[in-house]
């Protein structure tokens, strides 16, 4: 994914203002758990993403990635909030989240009771995966 | 007002139980680095910031972390998954079945209950912060122990994921730490309410 292209972050002379170098490829930001380069650490071991048993899981893991991506700018702007183009990305991130997360209630029900998807009968709520179950069960 | 979303932040599918990595790892739901104690901290703390960024910061680190208390959970959870109770006496786990069954319950690694007694809530924004500094980096050793104790890579990359949360929330308050520290017409307003 090109979003950091898309984007155009420019290396600027302020202090505090975020650039493409500063954030990790998307698909590295789920198994690092940040998306701020410098900001990663490992220990132990080398992360990687899960590998999905299903489709679910696979479209699961793309909403969790986003979900990082947007708390981590969450955070960052929390304390920089003067950062159009972090702002910006946010709100980019945020819409691909908001995206992803209704392509995966459409097939396997609502994620939270804020969905579109809670129309049917019997009650949908009920129907999605609990999040604590893993997939072998 | 806060909302469910029915997802996990990182994905937990634990194929192997390990009754004696889920009695140690509970630590981090129910101990005193754990994430329990982090998201009731955050919350409590927010109140009396100082200004939009402080009760943005802490509003935000603290729902992220109840989110980290429902992975530490499902971790203790799914480890314990189908364990007989003759497993649960052979890792010294009876106490537990004793007086919860099957259920999860929020202690430390030895079993003490969860406790708020020494939750840092000084009402000044420094002294906060820096608590909460210390307290990220004690979680993230918390972690480093737990990481050294298994090589099971279905808890490896969980812990490893809530390892690096410790250090970007670190990095946060840190950031408002010094903010506040270069801004002394920010804390002079919460002083002011003392005189």
């Amino acid at each position: 994914m090109n979003y950091i292209e898309k984007m155009q972050l420019k290396r600027r002379q302020e202090n505090n203002v975020l650039t493409s170098a500063d954030l990790l490829p998307i698909d590295e930001v789920l198994a690092k758990g940040t998306i701020f380069r410098k900001l990663y650490q490992p220990y132990k071991i080398i992360p990687k993403n899960p590998v999905p048993s299903s489709e679910q899981e696979k479209l699961m893991q793309e909403i969790q990635t986003y979900c990082i991506a947007c708390i981590d700018m969450t955070l960052y702007l929390d304390v920089n909030p003067s950062d159009k183009d972090a702002i910006d990305l946010f709100n980019m991130i945020k819409d691909r989240k908001e995206e992803s997360k209704k392509k995966y209630e459409q097939i396997y029900g609502p994620l939270s009771l804020k969905s579109e998807t809670l129309k049917g009968i019997p009650w949908t709520w009920l129907i999605s995966k609990w999040p604590w179950v893993g997939s072998e069960d | 007002m806060f909302s469910y979303s029915k997802m996990l932040w990182f994905p937990i599918n634990i194929k192997n139980p390990d009754l004696k990595l889920a009695r140690v790892i509970k630590t981090q739901y129910g101990g005193p680095y754990g994430e329990l104690g982090a998201a009731l901290r955050y919350l409590n703390q927010r109140y009396t910031m100082p200004d939009d960024r402080g009760k943005a910061l802490l509003t935000d680190i603290g729902t992220e972390e109840l989110g980290h208390v429902e992975m530490v959970v499902t971790l203790y959870y799914q480890l314990m998954q189908g364990a007989t109770i003759e497993q649960l006496k052979e890792y010294g786990l009876e106490d537990h079945y004793g007086q919860h069954g099957f259920e999860i319950f929020m202690t430390d690694a030895m079993g003490i209950p969860f406790s708020v007694a020494n939750i840092g809530a000084t009402g000044d924004a420094l002294a906060d912060l820096s608590e909460n500094m210390a307290a990220e980096e004690k979680a993230r050793a918390t972690y480093e122990h737990l990481m050294d104790l298994t090589d099971d890579p279905d808890v490896l990359g969980p812990l490893s994921y809530l390892r690096e949360r410790e250090l970007i929330h670190f990095e946060r308050f840190k950031n408002l730490y010094d903010y506040y520290k270069s801004q002394k017409n920010i804390l002079h307003s919460n002083i002011k309410n003392r005189e």
